[in-house]
This record gives C-alpha cells, structure tokens and sequence, in this order.
C-alpha cells in the first residue's frame, strides 16, 4: 500500500518540491476535493478524474485516459458478438455439423477481426507506446474468449455424437444377443430331437453316431478273421417257426444260423448294447446280440436280419434307413 | 492548485495503480485496481455479446469522513 509519505516522496522525486511541501500539497488537495464534494459539486483533476457526491457517498469517475492505461493490458479487446449463439447450438447438434465441424470455428474469430475497424484511432494513439510493449500478453489473452466459445460447441458436438454411436452399439449387441439366443435354442431342440418325425428313430442315431465313433469298423471287418469267442445270443421267442430262415423282419430262425447278417451297432458297454437290442427288435427286425473280443477288447454287436449269401445282405442293407444304411458291415453268424 | 504538483500527482498514482498497488489518500479514501472477468451479456433482442477482461480503477472513500 501506498500511503501519503511514500506518495509524497514519489511526487517530490518528479517535482522540484521537496517532501515536505508534496506532504502539505496533498493535504491541501485532499481538503479541497473534501470541501468541494461536501458541498454537493464536483471536483476535477486534470487527466485523472472526477470527484463528486453520490447518495451520501463520494464517488471517483475515473478520466478515460486514467482508463485506458488501468486497463492497457487489454487495449484492443472488443465485445464479441456470440452470432446466434442459441441457434448455432441447434445447428451444432444436426448431423451436418458433426460431420464438418471444421466450419464453425471460423465463425466465431470473425467478429474479433472485423470489430478493431469500428475503433477510432484518437484512442490507440495514446496508448500506442504501452500497446506495443504488451503485444504478446495481449494477443495470448485475446485467444481466450473465442476459444471458450468454441470449446462449448464442441464439447456439446461431442457429447452428442458419442450418445448417437453408443446407442447404436447397443442396438447392435441387442440384436446380436438376440440371434445367438435363437441359434443356441435350435440346436438344443435339433438335439433333443424336436424335429424329428419318430423320436426313438433320432435316439437310435444318436446312440448309433456315439457307437460308430467308438468302434473302428474298418479294422473289425479286418479282424473278423481274427475274433475268438464268437458267441450267439438268440432269440428266445421262436413263435413264428413257419417264416423263412432267411429275412430281414421277424424273428431270428435257428436255420438262419449260418447265413450273414448286418451289424448295426457296436457296443463296449453290455447294459447299453441290451437297450438298443430291445429298440431295435421292437421295430420288427430280425434282431440278435453278439458278443466279440477285438484286440483283446470285448465288443456288443447288435446283428439285423439273416441272410444266405453275403450279396443279399448287402442288397438289403442298401435299403435300410439312415444311419444303418451308411453305417453297417456284413458278419457271418 | 499548482499544475505541475497536480500532474505530477496524477502520474504517480497512474503509475502505482497499473502495477495493481493501492494508493491512499489521507483523508479522502483508497484507490484500487480491480480485475473483471470476461461475462456474457444478453441483449434484449437476443443478442448475446461477450464482454472481454479488464482492469478497472475503484475509489473507496474514507469511512470515518462524513458527507452531509
């Protein structure tokens, strides 16, 4: 703080005066702007301002070239015109904008190039000293006003488009998930066997598509040479005595015992092999289990229809049903 | 009042106030430097026009003085 003695001091410095009679000039002019403000006039002091009385109160109207120097570290700023401002929010927010964001900063430096024009020169004049010497200061915070401007419209551009693309990433997800769902929900009905006509047919395949994974057809009919313990398990029924020995349907005869028949399935496990036995015999065919030992490893063989020569069972092979049509060999009984 | 004391008076105080010192008047009041920020002014017709920063000289009278 500047109090009266450094003030004096300062003053004597420029002046020829000496500190004591600055002292006594001030008190002289502050008793004077007193006196006159008292009285209800104004007081002026020359290229500093106006002392008057306002409501009570004494008030200070600076003089504009006081202003102006006060204020020289903003001289040249001008009020910006914000050119529809509202409206350009709304623009802001259209597609068109977003994708040319581009061409809305222009607009708003537009003002602050053109409004300097409108300032009289009588003004700069004075200041053009000081002005020079603050160039830089000056042109850094001139940036400031358009640039918040700016930063608002493009921060409300940015919001906005980061809102559009999440919400068509959901709607993409959704969808996705949705379709997944549908996909999951088919193969687990196409599993359970939802489409199939006959569902002891669809059990049959799938125990039939386990078995064939499990056993190695092409190295059985090489080994059937080679199986030792070659047991026959038929029948017991024997009501329908009058049929032919040799046939697909109906029961196994005893005379068919040296013909060739068609292995369906193959199984390790007995339990498993006594269930399909009784599926596959409950659809009529001449149905028989028999038990083989491949490499040391027993196997359950389920054997349809009794056949004479090998060439009739693999005719009538051709004509069984899927799977057992692609997915069978030919055994001697 | 003498010209060369009065101007000599006023450019001090110029000078003191632009490096944002306050200067004091006894018997009279305080003169300070005040900042404003730029802000925003809407016009009644809609216009909406951004008044840039600036430093203004504020006097604070003495209290204890009374003005009848």
């Amino acid at each position: 703080m500047i109090d009266e003695e450094i003030l004096a001091k300062l003053i004597a410095d420029k002046t020829e005066l000496s500190r004591k009679e600055a002292q006594a000039k001030l008190d002289e002019l502050a008793a004077s702007i007193l006196k006159t403000v008292n009285a209800g006039e104004t007081f002026s002091v020359e290229h500093f301002g106006i002392f008057k009385k306002e409501k009570d109160t004494a008030v200070f109207l600076p003089d504009e070239i006081l202003q102006k120097e006060i204020n020289q570290k903003y001289a040249g700023y001008q009020p910006i015109e914000l050119v529809g401002s509202f409206k350009e929010t709304a623009e802001a927010l259209s597609v068109e904008a977003i994708q040319r964001p581009e061409e809305s900063k222009p607009e708003g430096k537009k003002p602050l190039q053109e409004l300097p024009q409108n300032d009289s020169k009588a003004e700069s004049e004075p200041n053009k000293v000081l002005a020079d010497s603050d160039i830089s200061e000056g042109q850094t915070d001139k940036e400031l006003a358009p640039q918040t401007e700016d930063v608002e419209n493009e921060e409300a551009e940015y919001y906005y488009a980061y809102d559009e693309e999440s919400g068509t990433k959901r709607v993409i997800l959704i969808i996705a998930a949705i379709i997944a769902v549908l996909l999951l929900a088919g193969w687990l009905m196409y599993s359970m066997g939802v489409f199939s006509v006959d569902k002891t047919q669809k059990l049959a395949s799938k125990n039939n598509i386990s078995a064939a994974l499990n056993d190695d057809t092409v190295q059985e009919a090489d080994v059937l040479e080679n199986s030792d313990n070659i047991s026959l398990k038929v029948d017991e029924d024997n009501e329908a005595l009058n049929e032919s020995p040799f046939g697909l349907k109906g029961v196994v005869q005893p005379e068919g015992k040296n013909g060739y028949t068609i292995i369906i399935h193959s199984f390790w496990r007995e339990n498993k092999a006594l269930e399909v036995f009784s599926a596959v015999k409950q659809k009529g065919y001449r149905t028989m289990m028999i038990k083989a030992n491949v490499d040391g490893r027993r196997y359950w063989r389920i054997g349809i229809g009794q056949f004479e020569t090998i060439g009739d069972a693999l005719q009538t092979a051709k004509t069984l049903p899927e799977p057992y049509k692609s997915n069978n060999f030919i055994k001697h009984q | 009042m003498d010209e060369a004391f009065v101007k000599a008076f006023s450019e001090v105080v110029r000078e003191q106030i632009s490096k944002k010192s306050e200067v004091k008047l006894k018997g009279l009041g305080v003169f300070k430097a005040k900042h404003c920020k730029q802000l925003q002014q809407q016009h009644e017709d809609g216009r909406v026009v951004m008044l840039p920063p600036r430093d203004i000289i504020t006097f604070i009278p003495d209290s204890s003085k009374s003005y009848d």
